[in-house]
């Protein structure tokens, strides 16, 4: 929810579709970055090329950050998801404008936020 | 971050409220190994197993703990009544947030190409089966702390009690720090929208609409 927010901050246009398709996302290295968080979420041998292809480009921090970042993600899913929380209402406000437009009502999960789905 | 994921693994090998100190530990060696599985070796419906017996943990929770670590978007609030039925919600947040810390720790390790954290033996003792106060209804499939300020997501294994705060603990350590309101990071290796990127598409993967 935050890539767009973030992306207007830097006067930046961040394509929000890039998160539920993997296509461009118009922010610096969004090929490697998202080539990255996909082979973390598989864990299958697409994962050392594209850590390598990150590392290349951001460098060891950079890919240190990407780790942590996919790795915190993943659990705050599981937080989420295992408690059925809903999205809270300052949020929704503003999701509003794009979960039709992305196909978030197809998840699953959307009916634990029964205002939005 | 590196001190967050020592005590949260330290603390494996204690008792928790619900969970002994060898149940624990099973459960976060599951969570480790578990993977998607594919069609033809999906897991078995939770209600036609047996979670009445098992050492140190039935078949029913096996399966649970797997399903929270692989299939998370998959649980819903009927699957969250029979687990409760059958175990108690506050034992489903203690597994469901000892199953978080170990997908937190153990994702960067796998990410970066690590070895991963050695689990501890297990000490002695008997889970307090102290259920935590100021529970409530916040519309979730469990109950969590109520009234809360914050957003959702923070308060929600807050019926895990002490492994919740382990998990927040990682959780702020790994992400925002106190700069989550600040949506430009000059402090980082990555800027704010590469990281959202990095978090957007991971959430995407595993479906969660939160």
């Amino acid at each position: 929810m935050l890539l767009g927010a973030s992306s207007d901050a830097v006067d930046s246009e961040a394509h929000l579709a890039s998160a539920m398709d993997g296509s461009d996302a118009g922010v610096p290295y969004s090929a490697e970055l998202t080539a990255f968080a996909e082979a973390v979420w598989r864990r299958d041998d697409s994962l050392p090329p594209a850590r390598d292809a990150l590392r290349e480009v951001v460098g060891d921090a950079g890919l240190v950050e990407a780790a942590i970042t996919a790795a915190v993600f993943r659990s705050l899913n599981i937080g989420a998801d295992a408690s059925g929380i809903p999205l809270d209402d300052e949020y929704a406000s503003i999701a509003v404008g794009f979960v039709d437009e992305l196909g978030l009502r197809e998840f699953s999960t959307a009916a634990n936020s029964p205002d939005l789905a | 971050m590196v001190a967050a994921a020592f005590a949260a693994v330290d603390a494996l090998g204690r008792p928790g409220r619900w969970w002994t100190a060898p149940q624990r530990l099973a459960i976060a060696s599951i969570a480790r190994e578990a993977r998607p599985r594919p069609l033809w070796d999906r897991l078995a419906p939770l209600q036609t197993l047996d979670s009445d017996h098992g050492e140190p943990l039935s078949r029913f929770v096996a399966a649970l703990t797997e399903l929270v670590a692989v299939e998370t978007s998959s649980i819903d609030r009927a699957t969250v009544e029979l687990i409760a039925g059958r175990i108690g919600d506050a034992a489903y947040a203690e597994l469901s947030a000892i199953v978080a810390q170990i997908a937190a720790i153990d994702q960067v390790c796998h990410a970066l190409g690590s070895s991963l954290l050695e689990f501890p033996s297990p000490g002695p003792g008997q889970p307090s089966r102290v259920r935590p106060d100021d529970m409530g209804d916040a519309g979730g499939h469990i109950q969590m702390t109520e009234p809360y300020s914050g957003p959702n997501v923070a308060r929600s294994l807050s019926l895990a009690a002490e492994d919740h705060g382990r998990w927040r603990g990682l959780v702020l350590s790994m992400y925002s720090r106190d700069g989550f309101l600040d949506m430009v990071w000059t402090d980082r290796a990555l800027t704010r929208p590469q990281v959202e990127l990095v978090a957007a598409r991971t959430s995407a993967l595993n479906e969660c609409f939160y």
